[in-house]
């Protein structure tokens, strides 16, 4: 914190109240960040979200200078993009609510808008178009069923568009969309401090464009965005915040969902991603040009409802890779027995490998990671079963988390030869998984075995180790336990 | 070409029910490949291949499984780059390419269906509409639990708005032809009245959604009696549930482990044969004699299509009684449509309810949707039975056998049970007919003395 700070840090004791604010409330509660760097992160809990899908999206109107409305929208490209944000968050472990789109509403899509959560209590938007307005009936409708305590914003106010929680503040944006008069409405209603900021750039009219909140004390942002006195403003309360490049906003880079591990960004954000990547946060490319053509990105689609509390979901943090793994009835650290009432001996935690089984990204045959499964606990490792049409990103996500003896990629739909090149590539690319032992085997070729040519690309790239069908289990065995001896000594 | 300047009858000259009905009452059994390539001219080969073998034919598509999962990028980029890929991208290769692929192929008599995989199929399900085709298959269940890693709910919505847009279609005056994958739920080890119960909620899913043409699927088991005796229960089922409903059962050779050995490869599928002849079961889709290994080629399909048709001809000219015993199949299945029929109207929701409860649990299945807590085993007869039936309402109707411990072995046992029988009778009569072609010549080398 800089000495600039000082006349501020005597106010610790100041009572929260609006005359003073918001510096000062601010100051009261801010709590030390560690340097960025380096530093570990948290394990992120499950989170809620609450999306509606762009079934009837289209550009009617022109409401900002990302849209083009005389080129005709793709509603069912939308809907693909879509798709892919709605089960990335589910792969990633988190509840997702679907909101029923209504017709005649093309920008219904982007929930984040459409209200601000905070706790239990619910203040929905009073959008400042016209055509927007036609939405609010709909949140007014959901979050009372869902057991919000629920209320209308007297002034103009687009939700988590402008509103974004970040430490124990709100951080409010103004100049285009939402009132001013908004935030104290906002802070009188949720009882939480606001920190009123001001855009300035109409290419980033919503705060959810120009600023995203990474974890409780971590946010990154467009400085240029802002008014001078907000981006002071900004550099005083988050002085380790990660900084976007021009570039990096135009990207839409900004408008990123982050549950505190993950982020979901485009893939165009190259400068924020590689920051991102070096603060620890595993970064994950999601690409939405449809959508974007109306200005929005993946934040814009994703209301967040806050942590999933007890009883809504099984409990805990749960990776989809554990989840996956309890569903067929099996802890994955207790390891010895995949299925429920297969009980074998559980081996102890340093006899044998921590090993990743895993298919590919296209390939959904599952019989042949069963058997794995079963062969490798049978022989002492514990397994975390990763199941069918696995994506490169979650694949390894799951290993930097992991940190496995052994990685085992089956695959028996043809694909495995050019599918393993990729993700071989991208797996070494990660420097805390360059010597992690991987290995892969199945139906390589949709023609005949990749041969010994293409085991020898394979292992090029680098695979430790290539079975193709016909090896049995014998080598695998064989590995798994060289392994397991290497790393005893 | 477009599709707007085509009369419905230029459009679909061809209805897949109507040509069904047609096999139906000439009593000819209809057989179909899974056949796919990635390259339009090898794909308008073998759609060609098809149509002239010797027996009564459909066409079919398959998707590779980048289009399968939505990767678009990946397809684009490995027809880009000529690399081979399992199956069709229909959804990378423009309208054009496509019609050109079945231009002069598909017609009345030669109608062709799309076969994919997907949890997310609308455009593909576009895609085979602007082609001017109308038939394809699948489900909202069968091709998301044992296929992907969508959740259940969004699977139920994808498959809604898709067969919706499919049932558009009638008011053109086609008649759209949509088949439920749910007859082969991962292929093995899924007792027989789960895969019916599983084929009529689907259909039932498609008919709510609009469709009024529909296939039930049945994929061949582990004991031919026990099959048959699905298949009834099947046909019955069909009947009671989807009155006013054009429908035909469609059998599905062995999907799992496939026998190795030629003679026995074709023994299982002149099985399957037999057993759709036997049910009253108008259409097969076929596996052929390399299944074991490696993708087939063009004429891999046609020989089994040929294979197929052989042994169905055999059979209608000298049939076999076969005894299929009442063993509750039909109770079972009936009993599990019911009670999730009675979860919810919208039978999507219903679907993702039974899940959740675990009214309806997949063996073996990974998936997270999946309550994960039903087991089967193959009895000594070879037939699936349940060992453990969670929370699916069968209690007084199945009588699990209680758990045995599962071992890798016994998967893998379990899991080659069809292929080592085959293949073992296979590799006998070949011993036998080697030692009495010694015999004849009158010496019988001494490694084959003694074995008889």
């Amino acid at each position: 914190m800089t000495a600039s700070l000082g006349p501020w840090r005597n106010a610790a004791d100041t009572p929260r109240g609006v005359s003073i604010r918001p510096l000062c409330v601010l100051f009261c509660v801010m709590k030390p960040s560690t340097a960025g760097a380096g530093r570990v992160r948290t394990a992120a809990g499950p989170r809620r979200y609450l999306m509606c899908p762009p079934t009837y999206f289209d550009l009617s109107y022109p409401v900002n200078p990302w849209m083009d409305p005389s080129k005709p929208v793709d509603p069912q490209l939308a809907v693909l993009q879509w798709q892919r944000i709605h089960d990335l968050h589910v792969e990633l472990g988190h509840t997702v609510e679907v909101l029923d789109p209504l017709p005649g509403l093309p920008s219904m899509v982007f929930a984040a808008n459409g209200a601000t959560v905070h706790g239990h209590r619910v203040l929905v938007a009073r959008f400042s178009d016209d055509e927007r307005a036609a939405e609010t009936p709909a949140y007014l409708s959901w979050f009372p069923r869902h057991g919000f305590e629920t209320r209308q914003a007297a002034w103009a106010n687009e939700g988590q568009g402008d509103f974004l929680a970040a430490g124990g503040w709100l951080l409010a944006g103004s100049g285009f969309r939402t009132d001013r008069r908004s935030h104290a409405e906002a802070e009188e209603f949720f009882g939480c401090p606001v920190i009123s900021l001001t855009l300035v750039s109409d290419s980033y009219c919503h705060l959810d464009t120009a600023l995203s909140v990474l974890d409780e004390q971590t946010i990154m942002y467009y400085p240029d965005a802002f008014s001078p006195g907000s981006q002071i403003l900004l550099r005083q309360l988050f002085p380790d915040a990660i900084l976007a490049t021009a570039d990096d906003a135009a990207a839409l880079g900004l408008n990123a969902v982050s549950d505190g591990r993950h982020v979901l960004l485009p893939a165009g954000a190259i400068g924020l991603t590689a920051q991102l990547r070096e603060r620890g946060y595993q970064t994950v490319d999601v690409e939405v040009p449809e959508l974007l053509r109306a200005g929005g990105g993946v934040r814009c689609c994703t209301l967040e409802l806050g942590p999933v509390t007890a009883g809504t979901t099984p409990a805990g943090d749960l990776a989809v890779a554990e989840r996956t793994v309890a569903s067929i009835g099996v802890a994955p650290t207790a390891g010895s027995a995949l299925l429920d009432g297969a009980a074998g001996p559980v081996p102890p935690e340093d006899s044998g490998l921590t090993v990743v089984v895993t298919s590919v990204a296209s390939d959904s045959h599952t019989w042949n990671l069963i058997y794995l499964q079963l062969a490798l606990t049978e022989l002492g490792h514990r397994v975390i079963n990763l199941g069918a049409c696995v994506p490169d990103e979650l694949l390894i996500s799951e290993c930097q988390r992991l940190r496995p003896g052994l990685v085992v990629i089956s695959t028996v739909n043809g694909h495995g030869f050019h599918d393993g090149m990729r993700l071989i590539g991208r797996v070494r690319a990660c420097p805390e998984l360059a010597a992690t032992p991987v290995v892969i085997g199945g139906k390589l070729g949709i023609t005949g075995p990749a041969g010994h040519a293409g085991r020898g690309q394979l292992r090029a790239a680098g695979f430790d180790a290539v079975f193709e069908e016909g090896t049995g289990m014998t080598a695998l065995a064989s590995l798994a336990g060289q392994l397991t001896a290497s790393v005893r000594t | 070409m477009t599709g707007a300047d085509l009369t419905p009858a230029e459009r679909w000259p061809a209805s897949f029910g109507a040509f069904i009905a047609r096999a139906r009452q000439d009593g000819q059994l209809v057989v179909q490949p899974r056949m796919g390539m990635s390259n339009p001219r090898a794909m308008r080969a073998g759609l060609l291949a098809t149509k002239r073998a010797a027996a009564l034919t459909v066409g079919t598509i398959t998707l590779d499984s980048y289009t399968r999962v939505g990767d678009e990028a990946r397809a684009r980029a490995a027809v880009a780059a000529d690399v081979d890929l399992n199956g069709y991208p229909i959804t990378t290769y423009d309208v054009a390419t496509t019609r050109g692929v079945l231009d002069g192929v598909t017609g009345p008599g030669f109608p062709v269906q799309v076969r994919h995989g997907s949890p997310c199929p609308e455009l593909i399900f576009s895609a085979l509409i602007d082609a001017g085709l109308d038939a394809t298959e699948g489900g909202p269940v069968s091709y998301c639990l044992p296929y992907s890693r969508m959740s259940l709910e969004a699977s139920v919505r994808n498959w809604a708005r898709s067969c919706e847009l499919l049932a558009a279609l009638r008011e053109t005056g086609a008649e759209p032809h949509l088949e439920t994958f749910g007859g082969c739920m991962l292929g093995q080890l899924c007792p027989p009245s789960l895969l019916i119960a599983m084929s009529v909620l689907e259909a039932l899913f498609f008919r709510q959604h609009g469709l009024r043409s529909i296939s039930l699927s049945y994929a061949q088991q582990t004991n031919h009696e026990q099959d048959v005796e699905a298949v009834y229960a099947l046909r019955q089922l069909a009947a009671q549930w989807l009155p006013g409903v054009d429908t035909h059962v469609v059998i599905y050779t062995y999907m799992g482990v496939y026998p190795r050995t030629p003679s026995g490869a074709s023994a299982l599928l002149a099985e399957s044969a037999r057993l759709a002849v036997q049910t009253g079961a108008v259409r097969l889709v076929v596996k052929t004699i390399t299944e074991a290994y490696w993708i087939p080629s063009i004429a891999d399909n046609v020989e089994a299509l040929e294979t197929a048709a052989a042994a169905a001809a055999a059979e209608q000219r000298a049939p076999t009684t076969v005894a299929a015993g009442g063993t509750g199949i039909y109770a079972e299945a009936s009993k599990l449509i019911e009670e999730v029929v009675d979860l919810h109207r919208d039978l999507g929701q219903a679907l993702i309810d039974a899940f959740r409860l675990g009214y309806l649990d997949i063996p073996y299945c990974l998936h997270p949707d999946n309550a994960g807590q039903t087991r089967s085993y193959i009895d000594g007869a070879g037939r699936l039975q349940w060992s453990r039936i969670g929370a699916m309402p069968l209690h007084g109707l199945a009588d699990p056998a209680g758990s045995a411990e599962l071992t890798a072995s016994g998967l893998l046992a379990s899991l080659s049970f069809v292929e080592r029988r085959f293949d073992y009778a296979s590799l006998e009569e070949d011993l036998a007919a080697e030692i009495q072609a010694a015999e004849a010549a009158g010496h019988v080398p001494p490694e084959l003395k003694g074995i008889k």
